[in-house]
């Protein structure tokens, strides 16, 4: 029987290794999920940085009061782990910078590939990998809080008051990097949700 | 064509699915009116639809997973592991380690700074007039014995030169 969050949470506090367990076990595809679309797609980076959370959220379980519900706190300190290490990063690439324009032109195409799955037409195959490069260049093309924002919304199905939460903003700063991330992205996907409108109709 | 402006971010907040329910029936009557408005809500939701499945959040495999937590169990382990020598080879909270350094650089400091200020006085450079004459003197008092002992000498020697050799000497 799997446990609450907030036993989970108790038990963790008390140093219970199984709770520990439970916890990275629960949360890690979570936590590396935002890491992974923070880092740009670079999933080394993205999972040094989940490690690195999981870490600063053990090391703090036990200043939890349970003031918000767990997953804000903890997804707050992904957020914030991850903004650190992108700006230690952009720092590193200021100093090296030769090494960060090369790395910069590795991130241009991400990494994973699409599985098409069963599709039966070299066509559509071809034009849903084109598709999904597009939306993921899409994605990357956003001012990091917007896509953060989006991320949460979208990916993690979280509301804007958590989100808020996460990131430390006001709602309404939230709403508006929202907005702007969705006008971005349907002004980049014009043509292909465009089409894909057509073609239903 | 453009949606209502004034009905921009109910537009959104819907796809959103972010739409206080009580607007929620105003806004359905209007979109049963408006064209515009009704396309663009279906345009915007096909388009977060598209998003959500070409990409879908990434997934660590089953051996990336394992290796990341018995990762995070190896370091939390480490970790306490060395607090526990820590404490036990110097019994100091972690928090006073700052505090500690801290002190001892103070104290190198201050022990450099007395040092260099007992080797000082040797030099006369940073005393005025007055205070030297006063050291002059001081040298002289210092060296009055010899004085006197150089006065003897001197006598001594004009006896000796002179022959004339007191009564008390020739008794000896």
């Amino acid at each position: 029987m799997s446990l609450k969050d907030e036993e989970l949470i108790a038990r963790a506090q008390k140093d219970d290794q199984r709770a520990i367990e439970e916890f990275v076990c629960r949360y890690h595809q979570k936590a590396y999920a935002i890491a992974y679309y923070m880092c740009s797609g670079d999933r080394e980076e993205a999972q040094d940085l989940t490690q690195e959370a999981f870490l600063r959220a053990l090391r703090n379980i036990k200043k939890f009061r349970g003031d918000s519900s767990f997953y804000t706190w903890f997804y707050r300190i992904v957020v914030n782990t991850c903004l650190d290490g992108r700006r230690r990063r952009r720092r590193w690439e200021r100093i090296f910078s030769r090494a960060g324009e090369r790395e910069e032109r590795k991130k241009e195409v991400p990494e994973e590939q699409p599985d098409m799955g069963e599709a039966s037409n070299p066509m559509d195959v071809l034009s849903g990998k084109q598709l999904t490069l597009e939306v993921r260049k899409a994605l990357m093309t956003l001012p990091e809080r917007q896509r953060i924002a989006f991320q949460l919304k979208i990916f993690q199905d979280m509301s804007i008051r958590e989100i808020a939460q996460v990131m430390g903003s006001a709602e309404g700063t939230v709403k508006s990097q929202l907005f702007r991330a969705i006008h971005s992205l349907r002004t980049a996907l014009k043509d292909w949700v465009g089409g894909q409108e057509e073609a239903r109709i | 064509m453009k949606p209502c402006p004034e009905h921009e971010e109910t537009l959104w907040l819907d796809v959103c699915g972010e739409l206080d329910p009580q607007k929620r029936l105003a806004w359905e009557k209007h979109l049963e009116a408006c064209e515009n408005c009704r396309r663009e809500r279906e345009h915007l939701a096909l388009m977060l639809q598209t998003v959500r499945v070409n990409a879908p959040s990434p997934i660590l495999s089953r051996e990336e997973a394992l290796a990341l937590a018995s990762s995070i169990a190896r370091k939390l382990r480490e970790e306490r592991e060395e607090a526990w020598w820590r404490k036990r080879l110097f019994g100091i909270p972690n928090s006073l380690i700052p505090a500690l350094t801290a002190a001892c650089i103070l104290i190198v400091a201050l022990g450099w700074f007395s040092m260099k200020g007992l080797r000082s006085p040797s030099s006369m450079t940073h005393l005025n007039s007055e205070e030297r004459i006063l050291a002059k003197d001081l040298d002289i008092i210092k060296n009055l014995d010899m004085l006197e002992e150089m006065d003897t000498l001197q006598r001594l020697v004009r006896v000796v030169d002179n022959g004339d050799i007191p009564s008390t000497t020739k008794q000896n």
